[in-house]
């Protein structure tokens, strides 16, 4: 069959309008998705349309848009933790500023889409969406987040990491993530790196005493939903004295690297040098202030 | 002299634009493309398509319908045989593209399959298209056995133009039964041309309206013609205005693109380390259909090692076709045989140790040399000063001495921690217009008129990529005639308002036609007030009878003008993920007039930035099946805007000056020659395949970890 | 669907299907001729307009969303102070944008001082970026919606 490139999909059948429903509070959003179990949450819905170059964009059949419900959009912060509305825009996270924001997930922003959809798209999406967890999967799991999931009836914590990781589907039926609560805790040593193709995504925290290092994580977004989180490692990094001697970190980087190529068989052996290489260079900077 | 266009005429311009049509009865046209990369089509033909989709293929075409440029041809719509996978094949035409889309599948097509072909391999003579051979004396006893030689290589991929607007083109049949066509293009009466032939007309039978392309790095100079001959093939057909827009997908994979070439040099040196000859081969791929082929290959010929004279040469062009989408011109036709040149250059100064603006200097020709080649004769006019000017504004030879030092220090850059820098220097030149006497195969026409009103007419379809040629042209007149400004008037962008000027590209527009409306100005200054007016003045391009170019032997001054510029560029290599991040680059030029100083300046440094993108990381990946990666989005929106490096431009002013040249090619003639070397320095290890992406380092990295490991 | 939204401050109705796309609207329907589409992935900034306030890729928005919202084209400048302290700002700076980016670029620009007459450098930098067009160097857009900035504050006596 003749193509006229690989975007056309020829034999393509006529769609049906999608069903669109648009609650003003959580309760009606909450009301919704029980009678229409069926029906996709629509928040900024750059993810959610079909990348396909015609005249409209491919929308599930049944959505409920949160733009909504106003207080979806509340940022909060409190001493302890910064609670993110799952309707508020990575451009407004932005502009809560780099001194509150965590410097790993700050950074981060900036990569998640173009900038032409900051203004639209959302954090809470981000996480929701299936797909890669190169962007700010990798920092929210860092910094031991967690989300808030209601239904009607009732609601319950998730922390991203077991959300991610979940073999069936993201949400339930019925059920919506409305929050998004992320630890202030105070980590002195704060990075995200991604990879100029793409394919990586570096998140890695540590918070240093007098002579040593009190905690450390290392997670790493790939193409894969999950993330690479050796918590092993982490453990055993921690309370360890500065600065790490050389062959420590590179028992560290290796350990790293197998565990990345039990995650992603198909991992490059570029991909598992440039996991290994940032290991390295997040533990040996350690020993810089 | 301010030449800009105002801000506000740009946003309320009105042309028209074939994506924004509203005609009463308009259809959509979506090409139907090849699957097969090299078969013959046994039968092409439509089942149950809907009542209001028409499917055309090529027997609606007049006979003999091609798309020609000198001697490369490519079918309009192929009958007989495909040779690449989306090739045109036939076109649909129905009232909206949704609908064509989903046509697509009441369409068959039955190929007979042959062998593919995707890329030539070295010395390859079945795929040979063409080959330029230039050659000075017998190599043989200068590569004798006993000789020391060295061998440089060095590989570019296939590259995309990024041009902003998708190709588009609407088709119709006007009131006095003329085509109709509108499209963007830099060659309005090649549009003309191919849509005549397409459709079996006269050209006066066809009228041309061209939207000035913008920036496109050469990549609307040829293709425009074939969608627009579409375009008009299906009103024709249909009776119907017609419209095609190529979405943005479809255009990255179908346009044509700048060919991917490998190069090698074999030197042989004296015993006190001289130069003594070198042998040079390019092999270019120019796809199913290398257009502007023969343009590039005597353009890389001219520019084999680059300005540098050597006591011997031989140099061997060819250019292949085989099974992928066809090539064309790119900003930069000769751009690999500089890039070449200098990494060589590179190469022999690392072998002899010697300082590179001294071994690039001692290599130029002296004013009293004679030279076996004659085409730099203008090098030591410009390329010294140039050369000594851009070391010493980045502070070249300091900082290459310390990471030359650095480099020979350290162990391969994968086996430490901290960022590695190094610092390349380049020189090029810039050919304005066609090389030798190919110029004059191209109409380039320009005529000025002035009216009794005291107005003045520009009659040319010669468009430059920014406002400011034209901003110089008018103020030009204004000044010349003694007639105000807005007095001054381009006569439109059409074929019945313009002469025939040619391709607008290789800077043509600012050398040669800037040149002839000199020449009609001066004439109609001096009858001005001997002839009644309107007069009316038309001046075509000769080439000066002082200016020698023997096309047998390839000798003379093969341009009518050249420009010149010398470029360093710094570069840091990150240990932790080998990717590159330039530092700055500086830029010096000779650009003759310089009609605009900052716009000039901004030109070249916005060119610079591409070229180092281009060198770092970019590259289409339009396979052999012709798809792109969909995940993360296309490659092309890839490039690191926050990473832009700081380009600092400066234009060495020549009061002689007598006309502008050109400068639109220089930065890709020479960026990504001191960008490679740079990169070689501070990765330790000789860059040879560019884009050079971090993967493409980390793979070279191996390799010679393992060859060290090998040889202990 | 019958879709009733202000463009350029005027209240205009059309008829779409909810998933159709703003750009296709805008440049189909309304004839928007400052628009253009590019990628339909919201990536390039050729389909840039002000919707609801905020700078977006329309063509990342289905028409059920902009239901009784605003949108601003740059054709909502023309004629405006604000429209030439972009245009000063840009001659400044010798920054001539191409004929397909100049609209997105001027309406970026707009959005970015019409926010916050000094932007901070580290959002401008982000913001700078929605419009991929390659005719000018990212360097040079940001002197340009700096120097249009200082326009701005200095017509608003701010300085």
């Amino acid at each position: 069959m003749p193509q006229s490139n690989d975007v056309h999909e020829a034999g393509t059948r006529k769609r049906s309008t999608p069903k669109v429903y648009i609650p003003h509070s959580q309760n009606e959003l909450l009301q919704l998705l029980r009678r229409h179990p069926e029906s996709r949450i629509y928040a900024g819905g750059t993810a959610l349309s079909s990348l396909e170059e015609t005249g409209r964009l491919r929308l599930p059949s049944t959505i409920v848009a949160l733009y909504g419900v106003d207080d979806l959009r509340r940022i909060a912060r409190t001493d302890r933790y910064l609670e993110i509305g799952a309707n508020a825009t990575i451009r407004a996270v932005s502009r809560v500023g780099s001194n509150v924001i965590p410097g790993t997930l700050y950074d981060c922003l900036p990569h998640i889409v173009p900038p032409g959809l900051r203004t639209v798209a959302t954090l809470v999406g981000n996480v929701c969406v299936p797909g890669t967890s190169t962007t700010s999967i990798a920092p929210l799991i860092a910094l031991g987040s967690s989300l808030e999931i209601r239904r009607v009836g009732g609601n319950k914590w998730m922390t991203v990491q077991r959300f991610r990781s979940g073999e069936n589907a993201l949400l339930q039926p019925g059920e919506v993530v409305t929050r998004l609560r992320i630890p202030l805790a105070p980590w002195d040593a704060q990075v995200y790196r991604t990879s100029e193709d793409g394919r990586i995504g570096f998140a890695a925290i540590a918070r240093r005493t007098k002579g040593g290092v009190d905690a450390v994580r290392i997670v790493i977004g790939t193409r894969l939903p999950e993330v690479i989180h050796n918590r092993e490692l982490d453990a055993e990094l921690t309370g360890r004295k500065l600065p790490l001697p050389e062959r420590d970190i590179a028992a560290a980087a290796e350990r790293m690297r197998n565990t990345a190529r039990e995650h992603d068989p198909g991992f490059s052996n570029f991909d598992l040098y440039r996991i290994e290489s940032l290991v390295s260079w997040f533990l040996r900077s350690l020993t810089r202030r | 002299m301010t030449v800009n266009r105002p801000l506000r005429n740009l946003l309320r311009d009105k042309t028209s634009n074939p994506r924004t049509m509203q005609t009463a009865g308009l259809k959509q046209v979506l090409t139907v493309r090849s699957e097969r990369a090299h078969a013959r089509i046994i039968r092409l033909e439509a089942h149950d398509l809907p009542p209001d989709i028409v499917l055309i293929d090529a027997k609606s075409l007049a006979s003999g319908a091609e798309l020609a440029v000198e001697d490369d041809v490519m079918p309009i719509l192929a009958e007989d045989t495909v040779r690449y996978v989306g090739e045109p094949i036939g076109l649909l035409v129905g009232p909206d593209r949704d609908s064509l889309k989903e046509a697509l599948s009441c369409i068959r097509c039955t190929y007979e399959e042959y062998p593919a072909h995707f890329g030539p391999s070295r010395g390859d003579e079945e795929s040979l298209y063409h080959e330029v051979v230039r050659s000075s004396g017998d190599l043989t006893p200068l590569f004798a056995e006993d000789t020391d030689t060295l061998n440089t290589e060095i590989a570019t991929g296939l590259q995309e133009h990024f041009y902003a607007d998708p190709h588009s083109a609407f088709a119709r049949v006007a009131n006095d039964g003329r085509i109709e066509v509108t499209t963007a293009t830099q060659w309005l009466h090649h549009v003309q041309k191919t849509v005549a032939c397409a459709i079996g007309r006269p050209r006066s039978k066809v009228l041309v309206h061209g939207i000035e392309a913008g920036p496109t790095l050469e990549g609307k100079v040829w293709f425009p013609s074939l969608v627009a001959a579409h375009a008009a093939l299906a009103a024709s057909v249909t009776g119907s205005p017609c419209v095609i827009t190529y979405s943005r997908s479809e255009d990255l994979m179908t346009s044509p693109k700048r060919p991917p070439g490998w190069v090698r040099i074999r030197t042989a040196f004296s015993e006190d380390g001289s130069v003594r000859a070198a042998e040079v081969q390019m092999d270019l791929d120019g796809g199913a259909y290398p257009v502007f082929s023969r343009e590039t290959a005597q353009r890389l010929l001219v520019a084999a090692l680059g300005a540098y004279q050597i006591p011997a040469l031989r140099v061997v062009v060819r250019c292949h076709t085989t099974n992928t989408v066809p090539t064309g011109p790119f900003s930069g036709m000769d751009a690999l045989a500089w890039l070449a040149a200098e990494r060589w250059m590179s190469d022999v100064t690392t072998r002899n140790g010697t300082e590179p603006v001294e071994s690039r200097v001692r290599l130029l020709p002296k004013s009293d040399t004679h030279l076996m080649f004659d085409d730099f004769s203008d090098a030591h006019d410009h390329a010294v000063h140039l050369l000594e000017d851009v070391a010493a504004r980045s502070d070249f030879r300091r900082k290459h001495a310390a990471y030359e030092l650095q480099r020979k220090q350290r162990k391969p850059i994968v086996s430490y921690s901290q960022p590695a820098r190094g610092i390349g220097i380049s020189l090029s030149a810039q050919g304005s217009g066609f090389s030798g006497r190919r110029e004059e195969l191209y109409p380039s026409l320009v005529t000025l008129r002035l009216d009794q009103d005291g107005h003045a007419w520009v009659a040319t379809s010669a468009r430059a990529s920014t406002s400011v040629i034209h901003g110089y042209w008018t103020a030009r007149v204004s000044e010349v005639l003694g007639i105000d400004a807005d007095a001054v008037h381009i006569a439109g962008f059409d074929t019945d308002a313009a002469v025939d000027s040619g391709p607008s590209m290789i800077s043509r527009v600012s050398m040669i036609h800037t040149r002839l409306l000199e020449q009609c100005l001066q004439a109609v200054r001096k009858k001005r007030f001997q002839k009644p007016l309107p007069i009316e003045v038309t001046r075509s391009w000769r080439r000066p009878r002082k200016q020698t170019w023997d096309a047998e032997n390839r000798t003379g001054m093969p341009y009518p003008e050249r420009s010149w510029a010398a470029c360093v560029v710094e570069v840091e290599s990150d240990p932790v993920n080998l990717e590159t991040r330039v530092i700055s680059a500086h830029i010096v030029a000779y650009i003759g007039t310089i009609i605009d100083e900052k716009s000039a300046r901004n030109a070249l440094a916005t060119a610079a930035v591409h070229a180092i993108t281009w060198a770092g990381r970019e590259s289409a990946l339009v396979g052999p099946r012709a798809s792109l990666p969909r995940s993360g989005g296309p490659v092309w929106f890839s490039a690191p805007f926050r990473n832009e490096p700081p380009v600092k431009v400066v234009l060495v002013k020549d009061s002689s000056a007598a006309h502008p040249l050109g400068l639109g090619e220089l930065a890709f003639s020479c960026v990504p020659g001191a960008y490679a070397i740079a990169l070689s320095q501070a990765l330790g290890l000789p860059v040879e395949r560019l884009p050079s992406t971090a993967g493409n380092q980390y793979t070279a990295l191996q390799d010679l970890l393992r060859t060290e490991g090998e040889t202990g | 669907m019958r879709i009733r939204f202000t463009l350029n401050g005027k209240t205009v109705q059309v008829d779409a299907e909810p998933e159709t796309r703003l750009s296709e609207i805008l440049l189909h329907e309304l004839a928007v001729a400052s628009l253009r589409q590019d990628c339909s992935e919201g990536r390039c900034g050729s389909c840039l307009v002000i919707f609801e306030g905020m700078i977006v890729s329309s063509c990342m928005i289905p028409m059920f969303r902009v239901l009784g919202t605003e949108v601003t084209t740059v054709e909502g400048l023309f004629g405006s102070k604000d429209l030439r302290d972009i245009e000063r700002g840009f001659q400044r700076s010798g920054f001539e944008p191409c004929r397909y980016c100049a609209a997105p670029k001027t309406l970026l620009t707009h959005a970015i001082i019409s926010e916050n007459t000094s932007p901070r450098e580290e959002e401008l930098q982000v913001q700078a970026q929605a419009v991929r067009c390659r005719c000018t160097s990212y360097q040079h857009f940001l002197e340009a919606i700096r120097n249009a900035a200082k326009q701005r504050r200095s017509r608003s006596g701010d300085t």
